[in-house]
């Protein structure tokens, strides 16, 4: 064990052995640092005025990465380069990031300044000429309440003008920052105590395992951007905790001709990168996923073991046919994923078992997928309902289907009798009509803040119907910004 | 006068940036006095009930807790005061208690306040309070407050109506309706709003026992309003015995400019224990705690000849205001009563507003305060002519525009416009917008399943008004030059605009020129931000200063030159005698013996003698798909007139805001609370603001008529970019709803659930 957290902040290395075991970084940089320049805008993810910039090292490679620095816990920071607004400048010289936005006038009063310096940060150093697009994607997670937006993107643009990246500071740093913190690394599990509570990150799988078994009690914790809220809003005080943050087996993934294994804890952003590239309706769910700071922080298995009906992954994943590994002590065992979830809440997840991974089939040639999201605005919004669709196909018939919903029932759930109403059907708008009809029997969702349930019945209905129309009838457009619409 | 490098008319790069660029920026947040402890204030979960704090003892004796404050504890406080009182309404103005008694009036309404050590221990304590709720039925929003039987908010305002005034001619107005080929008539309903800067309110109390001395720290819109009404109205001490102070602000929009409950709740506390006592609004508490706006729900109707000429006009205002009246609650309804003729000319003009108390959060001025709403519904009424009368909307506003010919235009509202060609700005924002390109634009999104519309609003709005600024302009002694002035930057850029008011006089770089703002000691007076008057006040008083400065610098340097007055230049930063290179620097001028404080400082003052007038039109074009009822803004073009361009980077900026918080109102924000009068929409994640995908590119222009009233022609550009956005970008919805599905009206925000109840409404789906 080890009782000292390591992180570098800026040029600074830092070694604590005190913090509150639940600290987050915004506070503990505010706080105890005293260092103002990052900002807190809402304390749960919405708002990005707390933006920073955390360089990991992935499979041994330094990756930089804009995350929230409120919803994320100091701790879970063992061994990152952490950047803020204020390391950025050397001497007299602004970084390129920031002179792009004073030359483009893209602050005014200036507190949601830090934040974007540092989401266009990561971008810079990651992206080669991203399109508008782009940038606004990377900008959805940063409000701006005085600048209408389109400085900062053309400050973002511009940044590109004469790329010059090579004498980026950053840059320059990086490897040098590099061995750095794999000279940090190591097999011992981090364990932080303070009167409030217990903090532990183990370092593999195995320590995980065995750590899990002797505290079941224990809150796991991936990327926090749901158990960072119980804590900043939600006020509960979660003892013990256990990160698993730092076991990279469980970030890693496979791809086999059949599928890919992602480990529980890849990020939301790689399961984007992965995944995506298998269907742009996948592309869309995730580009829509929170915002960039949250799909850099959150995880594919947090997003299953939250076991929340309105999660955006698991309809999808349930209609791909993903299963799921999970693991206690030495022992793993593999079930379908929709077998996960029991009830509102509730989920087949023994105490000291934990999500190790998530096995997702590749589509076939021969089959279909439909998926889409239903918020009340297009992005950065959790979902009033989300439904995914696939069938087998055999030549013009369903040979078989499975249809996915979240946010109609109190877990993310497969509707049986609408399936049965189009395998052995030949596919088409009238055989999608009777699912659609179906699917009233299938669920009795709720009325809630997010939709009625009138609106989520009719809605789940029509998004079947326009499958249809959009697998058989491929020249109506029919989803938002579909025919580039956009800032025409 | 030559034009100078970093002077007027620049688009000079802004000096604050290089603080708000790297972190450096302070915002009240980010001080931490010594010793500094912290505050929470604990808020009602019910819109209205009876209350009773039975029990204060568990939570002063918790961990970390130094003090518990509860009504009773402030007897000797005056309430909170209402300033906004229209001229020639009587009304009632109800008790705003710094703390609520007895009775809580809104959900958030505060109750008590805990200080301790830290703000968890705070936090933790505020729950060991036993606080006793007893429910009453609330009146939940307007509507439920005007129904018969309604729960009344205040026993002295029967029906929860404050007051009912009207302005105009009934009689004549009458008349002409009745007699009128075309009656045009609208109900529209301007969404509630929460302001929602990034920057969450935050106030620190500090008291000297020695001196007697309190001193405020917020973000505020001007510290010496806040200073005269917490010292004499709330504390009743001198007002020298409070210093407020304000540091950077992260955003104000008008709703940061009230006195709020915290920041005499912080001073009280601060004295009772002897230490600093911060409060920082959390999102959450921001949604609850501070003033919302907009709030009416308006009926408006318009009588034509045949011809489509307006003869006559009416309209009746109902204002929400919330439980209790904030500042100015009462004034901006009036105020976008008096604006309701916009840029027409119309033979006569009735209206009538009423403000409606409910239990909801307060409501107050909120960027444009008044003539937004006043614009939307004009705007709004306006196309609804044209569509009645099968008259193109650019033609019928062509038609009813006051012509530059009438200025100076004396409105049915009794203002007076004193410049501006409506027509002009029309024109050439349809040429911009390639408006006659439009059509084939429409088919073309038609083909792609796509209904397009476009939207114009006309506006014409009233700036910087009323009380004047008195300021300085100093040189210092190592050359540099400092501004004291009482307006109070939000973001605007007040640093860097006002700099160059005095760079183009002295011609100095603007980092040599710094400003003090946000300190009642060192600025003596001020107005601070507000009515878009920073700008058209501050800088033609600064003008003023730096003319009267130069005049003193010269008669020094000709004696230190031995030259006569009239043969000197300024020139990069010194003054020379003219086609020599003899001259004296600024430094060396305030080093020369003869330079008295005196002589080194130029005090000036302006008061504005009328409001200015900015004026422009919008046109908005819009995309809405009809399969999810999404709609995005595909075109924003605009031609505004501000009189006179100061900078035209920081205006752009200060416009393009402006129609970012318009687009939001019209497509996406809302305060909904539900029958109860809880705030459904009280997150980030439920209030939705425009992110960066949501807002389009602006192409943006200026037809300046210099303003006649200010004397450098500045008219103020604060507020128009929301003045005029919400009606265009709502007139290009219904009207791409119209070309599709006949639909004539439909309410802000235009969220897909809307569009797409309206659609299915109309009959458009099967
Ligand atoms: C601003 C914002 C926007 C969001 N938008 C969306 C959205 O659009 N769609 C959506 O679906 N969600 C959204 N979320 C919710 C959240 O980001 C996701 O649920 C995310 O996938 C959670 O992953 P995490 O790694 O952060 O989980 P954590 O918060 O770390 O954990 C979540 C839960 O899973 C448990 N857990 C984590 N890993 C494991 C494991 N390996 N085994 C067992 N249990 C485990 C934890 O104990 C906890 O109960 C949003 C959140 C925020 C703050
Ligand atoms: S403070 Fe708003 S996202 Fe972190
Ligand atoms: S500059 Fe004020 S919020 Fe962005």
């Amino acid at each position: 064990m080890r009782s000292i957290l390591r992180f570098y902040l800026g040029d600074t290395l830092h070694e604590i052995d005190r913090c509150g075991h639940t600290q987050t970084l915004l506070d503990w940089l505010r706080l105890k640092q005293r260092q103002c320049g990052t900002k807190e805008g809402c304390n749960e993810g919405d708002c990005g005025a707390c933006t920073v910039v955390v360089g990991r090292l992935e499979a041994g490679k330094l990756v930089y990465r804009a995350i929230n620095s409120c919803i994320v816990f100091l701790a879970t920071l063992d061994g990152c380069h952490i950047l803020t607004v204020e390391n950025l400048k050397t001497a007299d010289t602004l970084h390129p990031v920031q002179q792009a936005m004073v030359n483009l006038h893209a602050t005014q009063c200036g507190f949601c300044t830090p934040g974007i310096v540092m989401s266009l940060l990561a971008l810079w150093l990651n992206e080669n000429h991203p399109t508008v697009a782009r940038i606004e994607d990377v900008l959805a997670g940063n409000l701006c309440r005085c600048t209408g937006y389109r400085p900062i993107v053309d400050a973002a643009l511009s940044l590109y003008r004469d790329d010059d990246r090579e004498s980026d500071p950053v840059l320059i740093n990086a490897s040098a920052i590099a061995g750095k913190l794999a000279a940090m690394q190591d097999q011992q599990t981090l364990h932080l105590s303070d009167p409030e509570g217990v903090f532990f990150a183990p370092a593999n799988l195995d320590d995980l395992a065995s750590l899990y078994s002797s505290h079941p009690e224990a809150t796991l914790v991936a990327g926090s951007t749901d158990v960072g809220l119980w804590v900043t809003k939600g006020m509960q005080r979660l003892n013990p905790i256990i990160s698993l943050v730092r076991v990279e087996d469980l970030k890693s993934v496979h791809e086999t001709e059949a599928g890919f294994t992602f480990g529980a804890m890849v990020s939301l952003n790689t399961v984007y990168e992965r995944l995506g590239a298998m269907h742009p309706h996948i592309r869309e769910l995730l580009r829509r996923f929170g915002s960039e700071q949250v799909r850099n922080s959150g995880t594919i298995g947090g997003n299953i073991a939250n076991g929340s009906p309105i999660g955006d992954l698991p309809p999808l994943l349930i209609a791909l046919g993903a299963s799921l590994t999970l693991r206690s002590g030495q022992t793993s065992r593999t079930i379908p994923l929709e077998t996960f979830f029991i009830n509102y809440k509730v989920q087949d997840r023994a105490p000291s078992e934990f999500v190790e991974c998530i096995t997702v089939p590749k589509l076939g040639t021969d089959e279909i997928l439909n998926v889409s999201k239903i918020s009340k605005r297009f992005d950065e919004d959790i979902s009033a309902l989300c439904g995914a669709f696939w069938l087998k196909m055999s030549g013009s018939t369903v040979s078989a289907a499975r249809i996915a919903f979240g946010g109609m029932a109190a877990t993310p759930k497969r509707a049986q009798l609408a399936e049965q109403e189009l395998v052995g059907h030949i596919w088409s708008t009238e055989v999608a009509d009777r699912a659609a009809r179906a699917l009233a029997t299938d669920f009795a969702p709720l009325t809630d803040l997010r939709a009625t349930k009138d609106y989520r019945s009719a809605v789940a209905g029509n998004l079947l119907r326009r499958f249809a129309v959009e697998t058989l009838e491929v020249h109506v457009p029919t989803r938002v910004n579909q025919v580039g619409a956009h800032n025409g | 006068m030559k034009v100078m490098k970093f002077g007027i008319g620049q688009p000079m790069r802004r000096v604050e940036d290089l603080r708000f660029i790297t972190g450096k920026g302070q915002y009240t947040d980010d001080i931490q006095p010594k010793r500094a402890t912290f505050a929470y204030v604990l808020r009602s979960p019910h819109a209205h009930a009876r209350f009773k704090i039975s029990d204060t003892a568990a939570a002063r004796a918790a961990p970390g807790v130094l003090l518990v404050l509860t009504a009773s504890d402030l007897a000797h406080l005056g309430t909170i005061p209402c300033n906004g009182v229209p001229d020639d309404v009587d009304m009632v103005l109800p008790d705003y208690p710094v703390l609520a008694r007895d009775i809580v009036r809104h959900v958030g309404d505060a109750v008590a306040l805990v200080v301790a050590e830290t703000l968890a221990e705070a936090r933790e304590a505020a729950e060991l309070l036993e606080v006793t709720y007893s429910s009453l039925p609330a009146a939940s929003g307007i509507t439920a407050a005007m129904a018969v039987g309604a729960p009344q908010v205040w026993p002295d305002v029967p029906g929860n109506v404050g007051y009912d005034t009207s302005m105009g001619d009934a009689v004549k107005t009458e008349a002409a309706f009745a007699k009128a080929a075309k009656v045009v008539s609208i109900d529209v309903v301007n969404n509630r709003v929460v302001a929602n800067y990034m920057e969450t309110r935050a106030a620190i109390g500090e008291y000297d026992a020695k001196r007697d001395v309190f001193t405020l720290t917020t973000g505020s819109q001007g510290v010496h309003g806040i200073r005269k009404t917490v010292a004499q109205t709330i504390l009743k001490i001198d007002t020298l015995k409070l210093h407020v102070k304000t540091p950077d602000v992260g955003g104000g929009f008008g709703t940061k400019g009230f006195v709020y409950r915290e920041y005499p709740l912080v001073l009280e506390a601060a004295k009772r224990i002897g230490r600093p006592v911060k409060w920082v609004a959390d999102r959450s508490e921001h949604f609850v705690s501070d003033a919302q706006g907009r709030d009416n729900i308006t009926t408006a109707h318009m009588a034509l000849d045949a011809r489509g000429r307006f003869l006559a006009m009416k309209v009746d205002i109902l204002g929400g205001v919330g439980a209790y009246l904030s500042a100015f609650a009462p004034y901006v309804p009036w105020l976008g009563m008096s604006m309701a003729t916009g840029c027409y000319d119309i033979g006569s003009f009735f209206g009538r507003t009423r403000i409606v108390y409910s239990h909801t959060v307060p409501v107050d001025a909120y960027r444009g305060a008044g003539r937004p709403e006043a614009a939307y519904v004009l705007e709004r009424l306006v196309d609804a002519c044209a569509r009645e009368m099968k008259m193109p909307p650019e033609k019928i506003r062509a038609l009813n525009f006051v012509t530059p010919k009438q200025m100076p235009y004396e409105t049915l509202t009794n203002r007076t416009y004193d410049v501006g060609d409506f027509a002009g700005a029309l024109k050439a924002a349809l040429a911009k917008a390639d408006y006659a390109g439009f059509s084939k634009r429409a088919k073309l999104a038609s083909k792609a399943g796509k209904l397009r519309g476009i939207g114009i609003a006309s506006y014409i709005e009233c700036t910087a008004w009323g009380d004047g600024e008195e300021g300085s302009v100093e040189l210092r002694p190592d050359g540099t030059f400092l501004m004291r002035v009482g307006t109070q930057s939000n973001g605007q850029g007040h640093e860097t605009a006002y700099a160059q008011v005095v760079a183009h006089y002295l011609d100095v770089p603007l980092e040599r020129i710094a400003l003090i703002q946000g300190d009642s000691v060192q600025v003596p007076t001020g107005n601070g931000t507000g009515g878009s008057r920073s700008i058209p006040v501050g800088a033609a008083m600064l003008t003023r200063a730096s003319v009267i400065l130069v005049k003193q610098l010269k008669d020094l340097a000709s004696d230190i030159l031995e030259t006569a007055v009239t043969d000197l230049e300024i020139e990069d930063g010194a003054i020379r005698v003219a086609g020599t290179d003899r001259q004296v620097t600024y430094g060396q001028i305030a080093a020369s013996p003869k330079a008295s404080k005196a002589k080194l400082k130029a005090t000036a003052e302006f008061v504005p003698p009328e409001a200015t007038y900015p004026n422009g039109t919008h046109i908005c074009e819009v995309e809405i798909d009809p399969q999810t009822g999404e709609t995005s803004v595909v075109g924003y073009h605009l031609v505004d007139d501000f009189g006179m361009t100061l900078n035209p980077l920081l205006l752009a900026g200060q416009v393009h805001g402006g129609i970012g918080q318009g687009i939001g109102q019209a497509l996406m924000e809302n305060t909904v609370f539900d029958g109860e009068g809880q705030l459904i929409s009280a997150s980030l994640m439920d209030y939705a603001l425009p992110r960066a995908d949501h807002l389009p590119s602006y192409d943006f222009e200026t037809r300046n008529v210099p303003s006649t009233t200010n004397p450098m022609g500045l008219k103020g550009a604060g507020e128009a970019g929301s003045i005029g956005s919400s009606p265009a970008v709502m007139n290009a919805v219904i009207d791409a709803l119209y070309r599709g599905y006949g639909i004539t009206t439909l309410d802000m925000p235009a969220t897909p659930h809307k569009i797409f109840e309206a659609i299915r409404d109309a009959g458009g789906y099967r």
